[in-house]
């Protein structure tokens, strides 16, 4: 899971960066949002840990604590989702074992989430112009506003 | 049950004979200070320079051409073809509102709107718990979730009516009683004319109607959601556009110009306030579902994806979420262990004067938050204090009302609206804040433009602008190098606005500008982050 963004230097746990500093910022350093796939994968992994934890009805302290920490510090910046995959790994595991998924099965099923997880936070953090999208924060305006929050050319 | 249990009997002997008023107890208040609450934050906030100002606008034009507007006649840059006007209806309910009581009545209506909206959702979550204090706190909850968007505009006249279907589908789930779904293709058939988002009462329905099939498998149980679902979609239909309304919503939504610059359509993030409270909202929503002994019907599963995943793709949708899990909340609520077992307090800890005092707080609030009154109000935050918000472009309008330039203006798209409604037709605003009745084309080359990006002088020249009316803090970029232009003057500036004019072919500028703008000196200083003043203020 961890190995590509080892590999390419990429893994770090930061604050998102300035919008106002530059005119475009990779998805990577941007708060987590469902446009990159990135994104739509870290909620879709929480939600399937949220499912299984609500059909198992068994969930422990420290299995709770370790999302929400895992969660928010994806939350504000895409790029830390690593740390988010790295919480699921005894997380998901607990409630497959809860719920009686046998030891290859769970292998495969935690393999296979943390793999795409590595290979899609890899590829957003190495194609920043495709994911270069619009921040801001001012909310609930009306006004257009280039990427980069204003700061255009 | 203990709230309920807690206000019987509420009344003292000697009132029983009618010699003493009736005893005012906190089970009277809840209601009330919640939807004060609701109340006095939207209607203690200005008219901001947003969609109210061209709506109004809109309808001042229908009005005075008594026939309905379809192709926008404001804005001059290049629209889209098929143009459809599917907020006519609230166009002309606020015409209508602005006629009869000016902007302090467009305000105080649309306060009421919400908290209308607001008693409804409260009503929908007291039938699924029949419990006043959690109703009443699970109410506060939707509204802090959608508090940012209760601005006038056609959205908010709609609330209600979303809540309106909320409450027929608890209504069936409680008491198996299809009454009020019997009411929602009415609903819908305002709903489809005042705002497009009625597809989301659709949505809901359909959310109902899956679920019910799905958990019952009865066909008998689905039926009267089917039929309501099939009814409200044939009233969407009855608008001076049929089917066109359903069209254009794809067409908005779709609008990748809408989608990646508006910042209330931007999706979901922890940088925004409404992301950060539906992510918020969300882990709260998590926990109670994991917790509670309740369970989740298929229906409400259906709804919280459905409604999710709307908040998720664009912030705006945060509001229909906050009424949506409320009512799915309320049920979970209500079986944890703890509020289960919860009292109301009993009447004979309650004070009745400290009763009396709350009381006389909230009407005060009330009174205050007006208004016609909330310049009295010593607590409000002087920004919000006049009735029109800070930011709206009130000296620059006024000189350009007297004052015409040649060519086309290029303004700040942020108070194209307000120009709508204030110098319109004088001066005819190149955008406003409709962003999805222009190509993208015309959305790119309006960013090149005030962000002075290559070739923004080629696209002046094209677009045929003969002034631009610019905000300085919004578009420093356009304002320093009209600045700098030897055939550009500035003709007004103030605190936030600037007017900045082609000089007439064969006159320089420092011999038409009374303030010497044309002097090269004095533009170098004008380069620096902090410009001079190229005009003076509140000139002429």
């Amino acid at each position: 899971m961890v190995v590509p963004l080892v590999w390419g230097g990429g893994v770090s746990l930061s604050l998102p960066a300035d919008p106002a500093a530059g005119a475009v910022v990779p998805a990577t350093e941007q708060a987590l949002t469902v446009r990159p796939f990135a994104g739509w994968w870290a909620l879709l992994v929480a939600g399937v840990w949220f499912c299984l934890a609500y059909r198992s009805r068994d969930i422990a302290a420290w299995e709770s604590g370790l999302v929400l920490i895992g969660s928010a510090v994806a939350l504000v910046r895409l790029g830390n989702a690593w740390l988010f995959a790295l919480v699921l790994v005894p997380v998901l595991s607990r409630q497959l074992h809860v719920l009686r998924f046998g030891r290859a099965p769970r292998l495969l099923v935690l393999i296979g989430l943390m793999v795409v997880f590595g290979i899609v936070l890899q590829h957003e953090r190495t194609d920043p112009t495709a994911q270069a999208t619009v921040t801001s924060t001012k909310p609930s305006s009306f006004a257009v506003r280039p990427p980069g929050g204003g700061r255009v050319g | 049950m203990g709230a309920i249990t807690g206000s019987l009997g509420l009344l003292h002997a000697p009132r029983s004979l009618g010699l003493a008023p009736p005893t005012l107890t906190l089970r009277h208040l809840w209601v009330p200070m919640t939807l004060t609450a609701t109340f006095v934050r939207t209607a203690s906030g200005p008219m901001d320079s947003g969609d109210a100002w061209w709506t109004l606008a809109a309808g001042a034009w229908m009005v005075a051409h008594g026939t309905l507007l379809v192709v926008d006649p404001f804005n001059s840059a290049p629209a889209v073809a098929g143009q459809v006007n599917v907020q006519w209806l609230a166009q002309l309910v606020y015409i209508g509102l602005y006629g009869l009581g000016g902007v302090a009545l467009v305000l105080a209506a649309t306060a009421a709107v919400a908290t209308a909206a607001y008693a409804i959702v409260l009503a929908a979550v007291y039938h699924a718990t029949r419990r006043l204090r959690l109703s009443c706190a699970l109410t506060l909850v939707a509204y802090a979730l959608g508090s940012t968007n209760m601005a006038p505009r056609a959205q908010t006249l709609v609330f209600g009516l979303f809540a309106t279907f909320l409450l027929a589908v608890v209504h069936a789930r409680q008491r198996g009683s299809d009454r009020w779904l019997h009411v929602l293709p009415l609903v819908t058939l305002v709903w489809a004319n005042l705002h497009g988002s009625f597809v989301l009462g659709l949505l809901l329905l359909a959310c109902e109607t899956t679920g019910t099939a799905v958990s019952t498998r009865s066909w008998r149980a689905t039926r009267p959601y089917l039929a309501a679902f099939a009814a409200c979609t044939l009233a969407a239909c009855v608008t001076p556009f049929g089917v066109g309304s359903l069209r254009n919503l794809a067409t908005v939504g779709g609008d990748p110009i809408v989608r990646d610059l508006m910042t209330e359509w931007r999706p979901a993030s922890v940088t925004l306030f409404e992301g950060a409270t539906f992510f918020l909202s969300v882990a709260a929503l998590g926990c109670l579902v994991l917790r509670s002994p309740a369970r989740l019907a298929a229906a409400d599963w259906l709804m919280l994806a459905s409604f999710g995943w709307l908040a998720l793709s664009a912030v705006r949708s945060v509001v229909w979420w906050g009424m949506v899990i409320t009512c799915v909340a309320a049920p979970l609520a209500a079986a944890l262990p703890a509020v289960a077992a919860a009292r109301a307090p009993s009447r004979a800890r309650e004070q009745p004067w400290l009763n009396y005092t709350i009381g006389a707080a909230v009407v005060l609030l009330f009174g205050f938050s007006l208004p016609w009154l909330k310049d009295l109000d010593p607590l409000l935050p002087a920004p919000k204090r006049g009735l029109v918000a800070g930011e709206t472009p009130l000296g620059v309008s006024q000189f350009l009302r007297a004052h015409t330039y040649a060519g086309v203006m290029l303004n700040y798209q942020g108070w194209g609206g307000y120009f709508d409604w204030a110098v319109w037709p004088t001066h005819q605003p190149f955008v406003d804040v409709r962003v999805e009745i222009h190509p993208a084309r015309v959305w790119l080359d309006y960013l090149t433009m005030v962000g002075a990006g290559p070739g923004w002088r080629e696209l002046l020249d094209t677009y045929g602008v003969g002034y631009a009316v610019l905000n300085k803090s919004e578009q420093p970029a356009l304002v320093s190098a009209l600045r700098a232009e030897t055939t550009w003057r500035c003709a007004y500036e103030d605190e936030a606005a600037v007017v900045l004019t082609r000089t007439p072919p064969g006159l320089g500028p420092a011999a038409t500008s009374p303030y010497g703008v044309g002097d090269s000196a004095h533009q170098s200083e004008q380069r620096g982050e902090d410009q001079a003043v190229a005009c003076q203020p509140g000139a002429p």
